[in-house]
């Protein structure tokens, strides 16, 4: 090789290598998360901006647990978001924040959200991370000072050196809270019920289990899967008014929209777990999934916005033993492995 | 990436003058000497002051009165007597406006608050040179920096700005008391913002950027806000947080109320 050759090898890599410091990989940055899906559920999308890293998963998942969050240090999201429960409160119907008061919505599983595009029953949250800081902030749940929050963390023993792991720098904001819980949270997923080793072949569905998914398919009977598609998700994400009053009491999906044809409209939760989730509704006015089968079968309402399925429904379709049949197949749909699943419980 | 093309254009052309062997040692320190000084340059520095600054700095008022937070001395259009206690609001996407319509975006997201001199001062740099015939900005967050989560600067969450129930920011803030039409003080709450809520302000101006610093001063009056086109009688509207569909009205008035709140002057 001729020295110009060399030469010019040597200075198009310095050429190259000026000014080059942003391009150089992240030697010790952190370990991407690899998520294992259930075979039951669909991908999961994950935001450019929020990659799940093991760093940042378990960061998330301490902070989850940690009373740190609330105003008084009293209350962490896993008060009201309980593992065993689906990670919904404890069987109670309102939860009850750290100034006593209690709200008027029911707490919502945790599992799956990964896969919803909006939070809340009303959707107003139109991200996971954004979702993070509204309990955090709202005076009737963990009544903190954001600000206060990260000037905490800021200050605490050991959260500089975690964030700096997860996000590369020991100054802790607002967003990277946000972050670090929200990848978390999409870890939790939830897809080895009885029902999904049924579908693949690994479990067999009890002659009356059996026969609750055919009422749960049947147009003239359950007609579930309209809004809690068969398998996957167990939701289309939609809101609805399922005529639990007849005017609204909650204004529900109309609080974000602020369109009057939105009142009472909430979204469809998943069916999953939904044995161990109780109370149901937005409001958990149903302690019983009996109650919840009674209210589609005969008790709904007609607000001028019901939602067309349920006033096309003829009431009194399903028999007493359909009902109880239909709740033994909604019982498969529990997933104990996910309940109980030690990496998702506090660190 | 340019000084990187820079750099290898450099050296091509140098080892082109020199062909033959003993001249490539001679080439050796002139290109090492280019890279030194060309290597880390940014390319956006140009020695000529061919860009200006701007330094907006934000007044308030109720009608002719300087804005005084905390007394119940301010009236409006609909004849409440009205207390500031708290002002807050997004200022962003200072734009300049050329002849040809076209725009110069500071890209910013300033939040004003009343209460605090320091965040009443907007900083522009690196305008073109050139003459100006206005100026446009809006108050809120536009649409996509609304629903980010990628927040930071003024617009990290944590400053009492953000929705407890929604992904968003509150783009404006007014709380504090009028007196109704029996005499009573009653308290005032005006959360405005949501997507729908995004107000536009345009106003002529004439400012020529020629590399200095130019001041400007914005004057908001918040009496022409409760009062141009729409009148707003706290009487009626006296709580609003933007989170029901009976305070569209109240969301459109207003919309339409902010251009005629702002006027803009040069100072020097």
């Amino acid at each position: 090789m001729s020295l110009q050759r060399i030469l010019f090898f040597v200075l198009f890599g310095a050429a190259l290598l000026a000014c080059n410091d942003d391009d150089l990989p992240q030697a010790d940055g952190p370990t991407p998360y690899s998520l294992i899906i259930p075979s039951s559920l669909p991908g999961l999308p994950i935001p450019n901006n929020n990659p799940l890293t093991e760093e940042g998963v378990e960061l998330g998942r301490k902070l989850f647990y940690d009373p740190l969050l609330s105003g008084n240090n009293t209350q962490s999201c896993g008060n009201c978001h309980n593992q065993a429960d689906g990670f919904t409160d404890n069987q109670l119907q309102y939860s009850t924040g750290i100034d006593g008061i209690s709200g008027d919505r029911n707490s919502m599983p945790l599992f799956n959200i990964g896969y919803a595009n909006n939070f809340f029953w009303d959707g107003g949250a139109t991200t996971l991370e954004s979702q993070v800081v509204a309990p955090i902030m709202n005076p009737i749940e963990m009544h903190e000072d954001l600000a206060n929050a990260i000037s905490e963390l800021n200050a605490h023993p050991d959260y500089p050196l975690l964030f700096n792991k997860a996000f590369g720098s020991d100054s802790i904001t607002t967003s990277m809270v946000m972050k670090a819980i929200a990848q978390f949270e999409r870890t939790l997923l939830s897809g080895n019920s009885k029902y999904d080793r049924y579908m693949k072949g690994q479990a067999t569905l009890t002659p009356q289990e059996q026969n609750g998914l055919i009422v749960f398919r049947a147009a003239a009977k359950g007609d579930c899967t309209h809004c809690h598609t068969l398998g996957g998700t167990f939701t289309d994400f939609g809101y609805r008014n399922t005529g639990l009053d007849s005017i609204a009491v909650d204004s529900g999906r109309a609080r974000i929209t602020l369109n009057p044809l939105d009142l009472g409209r909430f979204k469809t939760p998943t069916l999953r777990n939904i044995a161990v989730t109780a109370p149901y509704m937005h409001d958990g006015r149903f302690f019983s999934l009996q109650e919840v089968l009674d209210h589609y079968n005969t008790g709904f309402h007609y607000p001028v916005n019901l939602d067309p399925n349920l006033r096309a429904a003829v009431k009194g379709r399903m028999t007493a033993q359909e009902m109880t049949d239909l709740i033994a197949f909604l019982q498969t749909l529990t997933d104990t492995d996910f309940l109980t699943n030690p990496a998702y419980g506090r660190p | 990436m340019n000084f990187r093309i820079r750099n290898l254009l450099i050296i091509f052309t140098t080892m082109k003058m020199f062909r033959s062997r003993p001249s490539i040692l001679l080439s050796i320190p002139l290109i090492a000497f280019t890279l030194l000084i060309n290597g880390c340059k940014d390319d956006t520095e140009d020695p000529l002051p061919s860009t200006g600054s701007i330094k907006m700095t934000v007044e308030h008022y109720t009608g002719s009165t300087p804005l005084l937070l905390g007394q119940l001395n301010a009236t409006n259009a609909a004849g409440n007597t009205y207390q500031v206690d708290l002002l807050k609001y997004y200022l962003s996407n200072v734009s300049l406006i050329r002849s040809d319509s076209s725009l110069f975006n500071l890209g910013n997201y300033d939040l004003i608050d009343a209460d605090n001199p320091s965040s009443q001062i907007v900083r522009g740099k690196d305008i073109p040179n050139g003459n100006y015939i206005g100026i446009r900005f809006f108050i809120g967050v536009d649409s996509a920096r609304n629903n980010s989560i990628d927040q930071s600067g003024d617009l990290d969450p944590s400053y009492g700005m953000f929705w407890p129930w929604n992904t968003g920011y509150i783009f404006f803030k007014h709380e504090g008391f009028y007196t109704d039409t029996a005499g009573n003080i009653q308290s005032l709450l005006f959360h405005y913002g949501t997507d729908i809520a995004l107000a536009t302000v345009s106003l002529p101006l004439s400012l020529e950027i020629n590399g200095t610093e130019k001041s400007l001063n914005l004057r908001f009056d918040l009496n022409a806000l409760y009062a141009d086109p729409n009148i707003i009688d706290f009487n009626i509207d006296n709580y609003h947080q933007s989170d029901s569909g009976n305070d569209r009205n109240w969301i459109e008035a207003l919309k339409q109320n902010f251009p005629q709140a702002f006027s803009i002057s040069v100072i020097r």
